[in-house]
């Protein structure tokens, strides 16, 4: 006999009478009578008004139909596919977890819109890093005609059913109290790869909200081991994986290797929805493009003496008087530009002793003599070539990205600067200035301001300087390169001849085929790093342990045999392959490479 | 935010339209139909009191098309589609109107006719010679209009339409049907009216009728919740116990599931109608050992009652 963990008298049906027969007799006594057409007509609006089942049919269509005609949304089958199973099989707990680009927000959205509909939502809480919440706002009302309300007083979490926040704010002492006394039918958390460590705030500050229906979205569910997939699990349906004890016991191999695939992979499938680009989501053409310059005189020598100086800190490991993760960001800072390097080398002469100040000031001096960068000249060549189509000039810092806004202006070419300093209403206003403004032809966007910004509607972009982490870029292109890109897309890769970048690229284009890879083989070579060393020290070790270009080189090459080895291994499974291929949704598919690739 | 139904989103326009023109009507706002496609209609908006106190009232021209084709020929005209602005607008605004209704219905058949429709309910009747002429009463009923909301995790709805005799105590469902092809006037009846149950009587009758009626609903909304719940519970349970994770933090938790699973069927009154329906009493004389003497006859329901006022006999 089956043990019942109810009982009937729990699950006898409780009735709860919305309307006081008080208010009726009220009615009654005061003759509040209408005709006998408006009393039928009430009738029937209260027919149609009805909800009647829970079947396979997404109300939503109907619905939107017509807003999406005329805003020239179609929803992709799979995106359709994920709502039906987020609702119908997962029971409004899930884990979204499309690759980049593919529509994340737009499915979060169908699926709020349908419980909606169904009557089944009211009360709803979307956190999301505060850099996307208007773009959130956006989407829902513009798609979905959903009109949230951007969180600020203390009162709004209570006044309002439909509310955005950033997790920072809704985190804060004053607010989480209130949250916590709520309740909701529907939370969603936007980028939730942050959400993998149960003794942190975030963690803890989620897991407490009390909720009915649960979305965590991420593109990269997975990074480091498999611990933090059952806190991400956990946190969205605990004990979906079992105690971590039957967890550990049950489903670990080593930190990210994972016995029982099959079993887990099950697991995993019935809480995460993972699509992936392959034949069914296709994305237009990328075009990728390598453009090496040879720098000035000038330029080579401070990339030069910056180097050698960065390698004989580096080198001196402990003593060394410059902290590495400082030395390596000036590194990456030279590759980029003399302006970037020229601030970390002010800080570092103001904290350093007098013979290393001395030693510093003299490249301080010698940046200062550089006084234009000859990337700028090939990036207006590029800009002249393309004529008045919009472009996206990505960098990783701001004083780059102060210059190339200053000598584009001298050139009497108007661009917008765009970063994660900026203000949301103040990113809103650039974004939509550079979508609508002809004369604005460009937007100069660092790493921190364009993370999850959609620009599709552009179709070039330029890399001023190369992350040195290819997920990075991957996320760069992502910008440009998602659902809803009609065009063929033009990435130019800006490299100074003779320094790590160039080597660097070698690596990732020649040898590794970076741009050939699907995403998830690009996360398998971060997540391998980020076992023991970033990707980014690696290549650093890889520098300065070299005496000359010609050992730079072999140090690249071993470090991509390393990475291929990796990608080619076959001992044991990995997480990302638990993720890679769950099935279920038309859109999912195998290691297929995206689009068209020209380097 | 504006939410509709799932029956909304199944309506066609050839539904919608019938339904805007009816409530333009209904509410004696003027309106056109320029042709097949375009409707003009003159509303009355209350600009809301957060701007105005009291609030103001204006007067707005619409230009209403009811599908996207509609739409091409006539641009700038608004589209009344399942979803749409106007039209939960239209739904939204009902819910001011058609709350009590006061009605008498008219009961106009020659007595010829009369006697067929009861020869069909009581051959027998017509055995025992001509019938006298009846004497015309009404009959008090009291109709209620439900939404009834069964909810779990998952949410269905129906409405129920109860009429109480108030006379008998008896509930006829789906009450509002037998009375779509009658003529209504409004007012209390004019002839002599039956008397019986007291109002606060009958909405307790009409409650526990609705709990009989869910009682004998289908129980697989109520046991496939429950099966969903376990499974969760059960889910819960390994996590918190094996982990030996804080009990106050898995009861807190399980108690929020059982909130999310828990069979709850949600009331809500539409509208209420207070009727009066036509009866006709006959006396007819005894025959043989029949004493049953009086018969009353109930047209709109089809329905003849017998042996004094509470007995009855209906086909």
């Amino acid at each position: 006999m089956k043990l019942s963990l109810t009982t009937d008298q729990e699950f006898t049906p409780q009735f709860e009478f919305f309307t006081n027969p008080a208010e009726i007799m009220k009615g009654i006594h005061q003759q509040e009578w209408d005709s006998w057409d408006a009393f039928r007509l009430r009738v029937r609006a209260a027919e149609i008004s009805l909800f009647t089942g829970f079947d396979d049919e997404l109300l939503i269509y109907p619905h939107l139909r017509e807003r999406w005609r005329q805003a020239g949304l179609v929803p992709y089958p799979h995106q359709e596919a994920t709502v039906k199973r987020v609702i119908g099989e997962m029971r409004g707990r899930a884990i979204l977890a499309d690759e980049v680009g593919l529509g994340k927000t737009i499915e979060a959205g169908m699926i709020i819109k349908e419980y909606a509909l169904r009557g089944l939502a009211k009360k709803i809480l979307i956190l999301t890093p505060a850099s996307l919440c208007r773009q959130w706002a956006a989407e829902l009302s513009q798609k979905f005609a959903l009109y949230p309300v951007l969180a600020k007083g203390d009162f709004d979490w209570e006044r309002y059913d439909l509310v955005i926040a950033s997790l920072d704010l809704a985190k804060q002492e004053k607010h989480r109290k209130v949250i916590e006394n709520l309740y909701y039918d529907l939370l969603v958390i936007d980028e939730a790869h942050k959400l993998k460590n149960p003794s942190t705030k975030n963690w803890q500050f989620v897991s407490g909200i009390r909720k009915k229906f649960f979305l965590l979205l991420t593109a990269t569910p997975l990074q480091n081991d498999l611990k933090e997939l059952f806190n991400l699990i956990s946190l969205l349906r605990p004990g979906q994986l079992g105690s971590y004890r039957t967890f550990r016991k049950n489903f670990v191999a080593d930190k990210r290797v994972a016995k029982n695939p099959v079993e887990l992979r099950s697991l995993l499938g019935r809480v995460m929805i993972r699509n992936k680009r392959g034949p069914q989501i296709n994305l237009p053409a990328r075009k990728v493009a390598t453009m090496p310059i040879a720098t000035s005189p000038e330029e080579q020598e401070l990339y030069r003496r910056v180097t050698a100086f960065v390698k004989e800190e580096y080198r001196k490991g402990e003593r060394a008087a410059v902290n590495p993760l400082t030395l390596l960001t000036l590194q990456r800072e030279i590759c980029s530009s003399s302006f970037a390097a020229a601030t970390t080398l002010f800080n570092l002469s103001q904290k350093a002793d007098e013979v290393e100040a001395k030693k510093i000031l003299s490249l301080m001096e010698l940046s200062g003599q550089v006084k234009e960068n000859t990337k700028m000249n090939l990036v207006e060549e590029i800009l002249r070539q393309i004529g008045t189509e919009k472009v996206i000039i990505f960098t990783e810092f701001l004083a780059t990205q102060r210059y190339i806004h200053a000598r584009l202006k001298r050139q009497g070419i108007l661009s917008l600067t765009f970063d994660g300093s900026m203000s949301a209403s103040k990113k809103d206003f650039t974004l939509g200035r550079f979508r609508r403004d002809p004369a604005h032809q460009v937007l100069i966007c660092t790493e921190s301001g364009g993370e999850g910004v959609n620009l599709q509607f552009c179709r070039t972009m330029i890399n001023y300087d190369l992350p040195w982490n290819p997920m990075r870029l991957e996320q760069r292109i992502g910008r440009i390169h998602r659902l809803g890109q009609t065009r063929e897309v033009f990435i130019y890769n800006l490299i100074t001849r003779g320094t790590i970048e160039e080597h660097l690229l070698q690596l990732l284009l020649d040898k590794v085929r970076l741009f050939e890879m699907v995403i998830g083989d690009i996360q398998k070579i971060i997540n391998y790093f980020s076992k023991e060393k970033s990707l980014e020290s690696k290549v650093m070790g890889a520098l300065v342990t070299a005496e000359d270009d010609g050992e730079l080189s072999r140090n690249l090459e071993r470090l991509g045999d390393e990475l291929l080895a990796k990608l080619s291994r076959e001992d044991g499974i990995s997480v990302d392959d638990l993720i890679a291929d769950q099935g279920g949704s038309p859109g999912v598919s195998g290691n297929i490479a995206i689009g068209e690739q020209n380097s | 935010m504006q939410l509709g139904g799932a029956d909304i989103a199944n309506l066609t326009a050839e539904e919608v339209k019938p339904f805007v023109l009816e409530t333009l009507r209904v509410s004696g706002a003027a309106y056109r139909e320029v042709d097949a496609d375009l409707l003009l209609a003159e509303v009355t908006v209350e600009i809301p009191p957060i701007f105005f106190d009291p609030p103001r009232l204006e007067k707005q021209t619409l230009n209403l098309v009811f599908t996207p084709e509609a739409g091409a020929t006539y641009p700038g005209a608004e589209l009344v589609i399942p979803g749409s602005y106007r039209l939960n607008w239209f739904i939204d605004g009902l819910k001011e109107r058609g709350n009590y209704t006061l009605q008498r219905f008219k009961y106009d058949l020659s007595p010829e006719e009369t006697t067929a429709a009861l020869g069909n309910l009581c051959p027998e009747l017509i055995k025992r010679g001509p019938l006298p002429a009846p004497t015309k009463k009404a009959r008090p009923y009291l109709l209620v209009n439900y939404t009834l909301s069964y909810q779990t995790d998952e949410l269905r709805e129906e409405l129920v339409s109860l009429g109480l005799d108030m006379v008998s105590g008896e509930i006829t469902p789906d009450f509002l049907h037998f009375l779509v092809d009658q003529d209504a006037l409004p007012g209390a009846a004019e002839t002599e009216v039956e008397t019986g149950y007291q109002l606060d009587e009958a909405f307790n009758l009409l409650h526990t009728a609705l709990e009989q009626l869910v009682q004998n609903r289908d129980p697989a909304w109520i046991n496939d919740a429950r099966a969903r719940y376990e499974e969760e519970l059960s889910c819960l349970y390994q996590y918190y116990q094996e982990d030996q994770r804080d009990f106050a933090d898995f009861q807190s938790r399980a108690l929020d599931l059982y909130d999310k699973f828990r069979p709850r069927v949600l009331v809500r009154v539409v509208n209420v109608g207070l009727l009066y329906l036509p009866v006709l009493v006959f006396k007819l004389p005894e025959a043989g050992d029949n004493k049953n003497t009086l018969l009353r006859y109930l047209p709109f329901l089809d329905k003849v009652e017998r042996l004094g006022s509470n007995a009855s006999s209906a086909s």
